[in-house]
Order: C-alpha cells, then structure tokens, then sequence
C-alpha cells in the first residue's frame, strides 16, 4: 500500500477490460516457458504415472499367470504395426504443422493439421477393426487376463487419441479467426496440442511391442 | 487469412529462433527422425518373428522402444533444447514412476521366496499336497 | 503548507488509509451506476460458472464445508449404533422419530441400524471427508482464494481450468452421495474399497468409482494450475525464498496430488472393469461367494488393488496436513509478532516431506504377507519420514520463543495445532514399525491415530484459516466472544472423542465393527468408552453451533475491518479489503522488497511490521501501511 492513490489505474472500468494473465503467450525469463507450456508438460508427467500404473499392473498379473499367451498367438501385428506407421507418421505431421505456423504458413500449416487428424481417424478405425474381429472370436476382456490388459490399455490410449482429435478438429475449424487475430497464442496451443500428441505416440511405442511382440 | 513468410520483426518470440533457416534446418531433423523411427519399428517387429525366448525378447524390446521414445521426446518434444524446469519435474516422475513398476512385483517375488504356497493362483502346486486350494490362505484384507 | 503524511484526493487532503475507503466508495458507487449497462456481467457468468479465484475459493468454501458438515453427521449417527449397539434411534431425543423416518425401513427397520447401512456410513464418511471435505477445503478454497493473492498475481494462470476443477468436484460429489437413494445403498467396503469384496458389492460401489473418476479429474486439473501459477505469476522480487510458507506447502502439496492421483484412477478403472466387464484384475481363482463359486476367468491380484490404492493414499494424508501447516505457519508468525524460526529448514523439511511421502505407501500392507525385504525397506522411509514432520512443528513451537503473543482467535486454534498434531504424529511411529503394527492394524488405534492429525490437527488449521482470512475475504470481523467459545468447546469434545481410541486398540478392539466391539470378550473393559466418545462427538457437534451461527451472521453484520485487520505482512493484505471479483486483485501490482515475515524489524521503529511490498525508500507508518487494529488506536493518539 503506497501513500500515492492513482485514480487513473483502477481496473475494471474499461468496457473490453479483460483480466491480463502475464506469460500466457511470452516466455517468463527465469523459468523460460510460457504458461501453456508448463502446463502440459506438468500433465504429461501425470499421464506417465496412470500409464505406469497399467504397465505395473501387466507386470505383476504376467508374471504371476500360469499361461500366458505370446502376442502373436493372439493378435493381428500386421494392422498394429501399420497403426504404429500411422501413428508416428501424425506425429510428424503435427510438428510439421507447427514448424509452417512459424513460417507464417497458415494454409500449409492447416493441411498438416488436417492430416493429422486424418491419421488419428485412420488409428481408430484399423483399432474397431482389430476389437470387433476379437468380439467376432468371442474374446472379452472378461474372457482371461491377457486380453483384460490388452483391451484396457489399448481402450484407455484409444480415449487419449480420440481426445487429441477432438482437440485438433477444433483448432482446424478455428485456425483462420485465431491465426488473425492471436497469431502468437495460436501457435503456442499447436506446440502445446502437438506436445500431448507426441506423448500419445510414445505411449504407443511402449505399447506396442509389450502388448503385440512379446 | 494473410500468407506471408515471416520476417524477422514479425517472428515469434517464443523462446525458439524462428528465423526462415532456423525452422527449415528443424524440419530436416525431423524428416530423418521420421525416418529413424520408421526403421525401427521395422526392425523391431522383424526380430519378433523369431519368437525368441520372454526374457531376451523382452530386453530387446525394450531397448528398441527406448531408443525410439528418446528420439521422439529428444526431437519432436524438444526435450533435448528444453529448460532445466521441465527436465526436473520429469526427473521426479521417472524416479516415482519406477516404484510404481518396481514394488508390486518384488512384493510379489519377495513373498514368494519366504511364504510357502504363498501363489494366490497355484501356479506352483505345494509339495506333497495333491490339491491346494489358494482360498486357505488368508493373506491380506 | 500541505498536512504532514497526508495526500492530496480530488479536492481533500486525508491520510492514506482514508484515502483507500474513499476510493473504495467511489469504485462502489461507480460500479452501481455503470454496472447495468457496458460492464454488466450477467448472474451466471459471475456467481455460477465464475473464472474468479476468489469467488471459486468461496464456492468451493461453502461446499466443502457443507459436505464436512455430512460427512460429521454421518459419524454421528454411527456412534449411537456404536455407543449402544442394537438399541432403536426411535431412542434419540427430540429428533429420534424424525431420523428414523428419514433413514427408512431398508436401513434401520424399527429404529435398529442395520450392519449392511453402518458399513455404507462408514465407508462413506471416510469418503466424504478425505475428498469432497479436507482436501477441496484446504486445497480448493484457502489455496484458491490465497495464493494468487499472496503471490501478487491477477489470478490463477488458467482462470477457465480453474472453472471447470470447481464444476467436476460439486457433481463429483452429489453423484457419491446419490448412491445412498439406489437400491443397495452406497459403497459400503470402506473408502478404501479392496477388493475381492469391494467388486461383488453392490452398485453403489460403481457410483463410488464414478465419482471417484471425476473428483480425480477435478484435483488433476487443479494441482496444474496451482504449480503453473506458483512459477509463474510470481511478483516482481518475489523469489521462491521470499514466498510464505503457506505457498510453499500448496506447491508441494500440488506436485502430491499431480502424480499420485493418476495410479488410483488406474485402479478405479480396473475395478470398474472387474465389477462392470467381468474382468479378474483383482479378482483371483477359485473365489466362492455364499456358496457358489465366481463364474470369471481368476488369476488377478487383490494386492495389486492395495499397491495402487495406497500409492495414492499415503501422499493423500500429506495433502491432508500440508496445507494446514502452511496456515499455522501464517498465524504463528503473524500473531508472535516476530519471524518464523528456521524458514529455510520449513522449506526444506516440506519438500522432502513431498518426495518421501511417494516411497513410503507399503507401511499400511505390513499385514499383507510381505517379505522382510520389502517390508524393512517401507519401515526405513516411514521413519524416515517422520524426520520432516518433526523439524517442522519443532520450528513452529520455537517460534513461539520469546514472542510477544496475540491470543487471537486464529492463534488459539493454531497454538492448540501444536500438540495435536504432535500427539497424532507420535502415536504414528509404533504402526509405521513394523513389528508393532501386528497388533495395533486395523485397530481403534489407528483411527485415534489418524483422526488426531486430520481433526484436531488438520480441521483446527482449516478454523484458524477462516477465522484469519474472513475480514481479508468479507471485509468483516467475526465475534471474537463465539470464536473462543468454538474453540474451548472443540478442544475439549474432540480430545474426548479420540483420546480413548488409543486404549480401545491397544485393548485389540478392531476398526469398523458395527456393534463396537461388544460381542468380543477381549473388547469388553474398553466398551464403556463408546459411550463417552459418542457422547463427547454429540457435544461436538453443539460445538460447532456457534462457529456457524458466527460465520453467517458476521458476513452480513460483522464488525467492518480495513485491509490489513491482522497488522500482517504479506502480500494478500496489500490487496483491497474483499477485492471486487472480476478485476484483477491490485490497484498496482505489487512488487516485493523483502521476505515474508518481517516483523520486529531492528532499527525499524515506526511499526513491529514490514509489509513485504512497501518500497526500502518509504517506510510507512501503520496508518498508511492500511489501518488495522493498531491504527485505530494510533489515529486516535495522533488527533489527540
């Protein structure tokens, strides 16, 4: 409290006033990230540890098993390999779409968005292809623990992917109206989407040899 | 919707150098990371069919799969370039995340060692008794 | 020749203080003529759907304290089961009719409790305090409402997440506490659900785990942008050693609940799976319930459940503590007049309390058959751990050296804090070993144990915080007559609620018997005790009376109190008296100059207080520094 009042600077009186939250576009100097930032990264950290959980859990109920098929008994490698392609491929895309909005190349950046988008689409189909042959085989996640595993961790990476698409679809539908008018913080939520779709995709390079290759 | 090429007073100041060259220079990094990964997985699928024994099938696996998370968190999550913040909460979770994997288990092998017929699932059928039934131990809530 | 120390406003000279209710006014009056038309926010977007630290802070308040107030009635009405099992609540005075008839025959046919609703009691109190009370109180509502505002910041550094963590925990909650209206009733295998029992329950379990699912997503949401905001939105010269304790055990306590959430979301997920999909996660071979054998596949592991369900747990009873530590801290320093002693070693004892509280989880399995490798290794942290929490109330009561008390309302609870938790704490060390734990798990011992940290220890901090921030929040004082009365009347019920718990478990009397131990005859010394602690909960009970009658009845008719009541120093209470909503919290932002308990200044003889953003240049008297409970009296010297 200072001895000096400045009836000049109260907030609040200005029609369009806006709350102004410091560091959300800009980097802050001694911790180096803008908000969002931080933010996702403090996120992903938590994504790590429900996915270790379900990791811990494969390990424990594997090792403790009579009879434990290998993945290739069970499941179809060449779809989910052709899934991985698909995957690490949108992982590409999405930073690609990134790098051209610092270009300054909004219409090559929404096409690599779009592709992106696509090859989540193209993930989830090949997954309905792949659950729907195993109902057709009468094999449950009730059925015994190994397709319990599967299908819960493959479900819950299906939830993250299918809400990163979520995610996408509404930065595409609303890129030209933002791009015009906060150029800045646009680009920071692709980097900050892109980061969560890296980490979907890591996930899955995890998951992949676990569930399919062992 | 304006499409220009960003000049330097228009770049981004974000942290990253945005300069033309800069980003061009990053997305050749990426394309041969792409490519890395591509092979990789080739590889990795490749090896599976040989069906080899758990245990070494999983090292290798799991080298592989580390290689290609490293390169896709190092390269297209910029962990590589990224501030000593980030890198230290995600210190704090690899080190939480590996009592998560560690503890379960070796609760599992440790009791195995020292508590007879302790297999809730009868993998191991106790010595001298034909049929055991896990129920009659009572072993935990 | 101008007045000394006063400034100039439009066409009067005043002193500071004046001048800030001056302007005070002039926002008032002006907000009332604009507000209706440019700068008119509607109903919903203000009070509802608010982005507002502060107003969330209150919202998530008066909720949490609502669902306090249940989860204690809860207890309450097990404790007359406890007190004389079998005996009809048709008994009760006064309100015995009226509870049977709201309870209903499913529950307790003729008044008599039946087993199958204590255990959903049970279960759900447990429930309702640890997560939709303790947590969104301390967590939600002090952290919401303070910290933004001790950190110098407009708000938090996601307003709209902010929004939508407040919009998960309220549904979140009334789903859990829908699921005592559906057939079967609620959860009822504890809050700590293990299975093999907790999947073959009934459905109340299954609304448990949904409500679980979004309580979880709520805090995820919340611990982001606790920590982002903490790093962030910093002040200027705000250094992470110049922060108030209390910030430092929200950030802590944040990181708790970022990374040990996510294994027990995992694990509501596998349970809902096992009770929903038939799957076997936790579920082994060769069950068989009432006769007939489970028709799943088996080969799961109910231990597994424990792992992930204690993973969280065990850093979940930190977050309980912390941020109550961070206000007793506050208070302390504040009404001692002087400094914390040992800031740096709280700092340090609060983190490394963080990061050991994550390897220390086993401690509650010591009964599960676990091998003495892993078992010593848990015993290890666990003692371990117990070297934090003593270096922190160990600083805390040194602090007390030597200092000039104010017997304040907030200083009585916060000076009853002290060895309440520290009795909690101790009674701690013989379950954490684990040779002692054989026969103290699973008794009235650990209750008293735990509820010695959470209720007088946690609770009272929660009391000290609102009786501290109510004039910050509401621009009143509360009765100081009710507060003492609440506090007297507390302390001594609740010592009488858990003290014999201690000898109850010692005695072997086990945890969550629905006749309290009464058919056992090693139980029978100790049974009489069920009466005086149930009679000492109902006495407890009346002692919240005036709290609540204080509470709302100060808000509209309390004695009006200036922005810095308490004389305090740091950063909130340079912040208007109860900051408008929607208009960042500061006339100026603030810039910081100095630490956070900068009090009894040596050479500094205009005040015993150096607010932490008054500039090295201009030391102020407390009459401009803002008013307060000194100023008044100084004004009136001055004019004398």
């Amino acid at each position: 409290m200072t001895a000096h009042v400045d009836l000049h600077a109260v907030p609040g009186h200005d029609a369009h006033h806006e709350i102004e939250i410091p560091y959300t576009v800009h980097p802050r100097p001694d911790t180096g990230v803008y908000n969002g930032k931080l933010g996702i990264w403090l996120f992903l950290a938590s994504e790590v540890m429900l996915f270790g959980a379900l990791f811990s859990t494969l390990i424990l109920l594997r090792t403790s098993s009579n009879h434990w098929p290998r993945g290739w008994e069970e499941l179809n490698i060449p779809l989910a390999t052709l899934n991985t392609f698909i995957l690490i491929g949108s992982s590409v895309t999405v930073i690609l779409a990134w790098a051209n909005l610092r270009l300054g190349q909004l219409k090559k950046a929404k096409i690599f968005l779009a592709l992106t988008l696509l090859c989540g689409l193209g993930f989830m189909i090949i997954k309905s292809i792949e659950y729907a042959s195993k109902f057709q085989h009468h094999h449950y996640p009730s059925t015994n623990n190994f397709f319990a595993t599967y299908f819960v961790m493959t479900g819950l990476h299906g939830l993250h992917v299918l809400g990163g698409m979520i995610v996408f679809a509404y930065l595409l539908l609303t890129a030209d109206k933002w791009y015009a008018k906060h150029r800045d913080q646009f680009t920071n939520r692709v980097e900050v989407t892109g980061l969560y779709w890296h980490f979907v995709d890591l996930v899955w390079i995890f998951l992949f040899p676990t569930l399919y290759l062992l | 919707m304006t499409e220009h090429a960003a000049h330097p007073e228009e770049q981004l100041h974000d942290g990253h150098d945005n300069s033309p060259e800069a980003v061009k220079r990053e997305i050749r990094k990426y394309l041969y990371v792409f490519y890395a990964l591509a092979v990789l997985t080739g590889v990795t699928v490749w090896v599976s069919t040989f069906h080899l024994p758990i245990h070494t099938a999983v090292i290798i696996a799991l080298i592989v799969a580390g290689v290609k998370g490293s390169l896709v968190a190092a390269f297209f999550m910029h962990l590589i370039s990224e501030r000593k913040l980030i890198f230290a909460v995600l210190l704090l979770t690899v080190f939480f995340f590996g009592m998560l994997i560690w503890a379960p288990w070796h609760h599992k092998y440790d009791a195995e060692r020292e508590w007879p017929g302790y297999d809730l699932n009868a993998k191991k059928p106790a010595a001298a008794t034909p049929a055991p039934s896990p129920a009659e131990h009572s072993s935990g809530h | 020749m101008p007045p000394k120390r006063q400034i100039r406003v439009g066409s009067q000279w005043m002193y500071a203080r004046d001048a800030q209710r001056a302007l005070e006014e002039a926002i008032r009056v002006a907000e009332e003529e604009r507000g209706q038309h440019e700068h008119h926010v509607p109903f919903l977007r203000k009070y509802v759907f608010s982005t507002d630290h502060k107003w969330i802070g209150i919202q998530y308040a008066i909720t949490a304290l609502t669902f306090l107030l249940l989860g204690f009635s809860m207890m309450l009405i097990m404790r007359w089961q406890l007190a004389f099992p079998g005996r009809s609540m048709m008994d009760i005075p006064l309100i015995g009719s009226l509870l049977v008839k709201f309870l209903g025959a499913a529950n307790a046919p003729g008044g008599v409790m039946l087993p199958e609703f204590y255990n959903q009691l049970g279960a759900m109190h447990g429930t309702v305090m640890v997560f939709l009370a303790i947590v969104p109180l301390a967590v939600g509502a002090f952290g919401n409402y303070v910290v933004p505002l001790q950190i110098g910041a407009p708000d938090m550094a996601f307003p709209k997440l902010n929004m939508m963590s407040y919009w998960m925990y309220l549904p979140g909650g009334l789903i859990m506490l829908s699921s005592f209206f559906i057939p079967g009733g609620a959860a009822n295998s504890g809050w700590t659900s293990y299975p093999p029992l907790s999947v073959i329950a009934t459905d109340g379990q299954t609304v448990w785990i949904l409500g679980m699912v979004l309580l979880i997503t709520s805090s995820l949401l919340g611990s982001v942008n606790f920590i982002v905001t903490i790093f962030q939105l910093r002040a200027k010269g705000l250094t992470f050693m110049r922060m108030p304790f209390f910030v430092w055990a929200q950030l802590v306590t944040s990181f708790l609940l970022l990374l040990a959430f996510p294994p027990l979301e995992a694990a509501a997920i596998l349970q809902f799976m096992d009770r929903v999909a038939g799957t076997s996660f936790f579920m082994p071979s060769g069950l068989v319930v009432s006769g007939t054998p489970l028709a799943n596949a088996g080969g799961g592991n109910p231990l597994l459940w424990q792992h992930l369900f204690w993973f969280l747990a065990h850093p979940e009873v930190y977050v309980l503590i912390l941020p109550g530590m961070g206000i007793i801290a506050e208070v302390i320093a504040n009404n001692t007049r002087k400094p914390l002693w040992g800031y740096k070693s709280l700092v340090g004892a609060g983190v490394f309390l963080g990061f050991m509280s994550f390897v220390v989880w086993a401690h509650h399995m010591f009964m599960t058959g676990m091998g003495t490798v892993i078992s010593a290794f848990f015993q290890t942290t666990t003692m371990i751990i117990s070297i934090p929490s003593v270096v922190i109330l160990t600083a805390l009561i040194i602090s007390l050296w030597g200092a000039s008390i104010r017997f304040t309302v907030p200083m009585l609870f916060a000076l009853a804090f002290l060895p309440m938790f520290g009795i909690g704490g101790l009674t701690g060390l013989p379950l954490g070993l684990a040779a002692s734990d054989i026969h103290l798990h699973d008794t009235y011992y650990v209750i008293g144990h735990f509820h010695y940290v959470v209720a007088p220890g946690t609770i009272f901090a929660m009391f000290a915080g609102i009786y501290y921030w109510f004039p910050k929040a509401t621009g009143r004082l509360m009765n100081e007559k009710l507060g003492k009365l609440h506090f007297w009347a507390s302390l001594i019920f609740i010592n009488g609620v858990f003290s014999p718990m201690f000898l109850q478990g010692l005695m072997g009397v086990s945890r969550r018997l629905y006749d309290g131990g009464a058919q056992y005859a090693h139980a029978k010394p100790v049974l009489h005790t069920n009466v005086f602690i149930s009679a000492s909960a109902w006495l407890l009970l009346l002692a919240q009376v005036p709290f609540i009658v204080n509470f709302f009845y100060s808000m509209f008719k309390g004695k009006r109190a200036g922005a810095n009541h308490w004389n305090a120093t740091t950063i909130e209470w340079a912040a208007t008296t109860s900051p408008p909503l929607g208009h960042g919290n500061f006339v100026h932002m603030p810039v910081v100059y100095r630490g956070p308990y900068e009090y009894s200044v040596p050479g500094y003889d205009a005040a015993d207080f150096l607010p932490q953003t008054i500039p090295d240049s201009e030391p102020l008297t407390p009459t401009e520094a803002g008013g307060g409970m000194l100023a008044a009296g100084a004004v009136a010297q001055k004019e004398l």
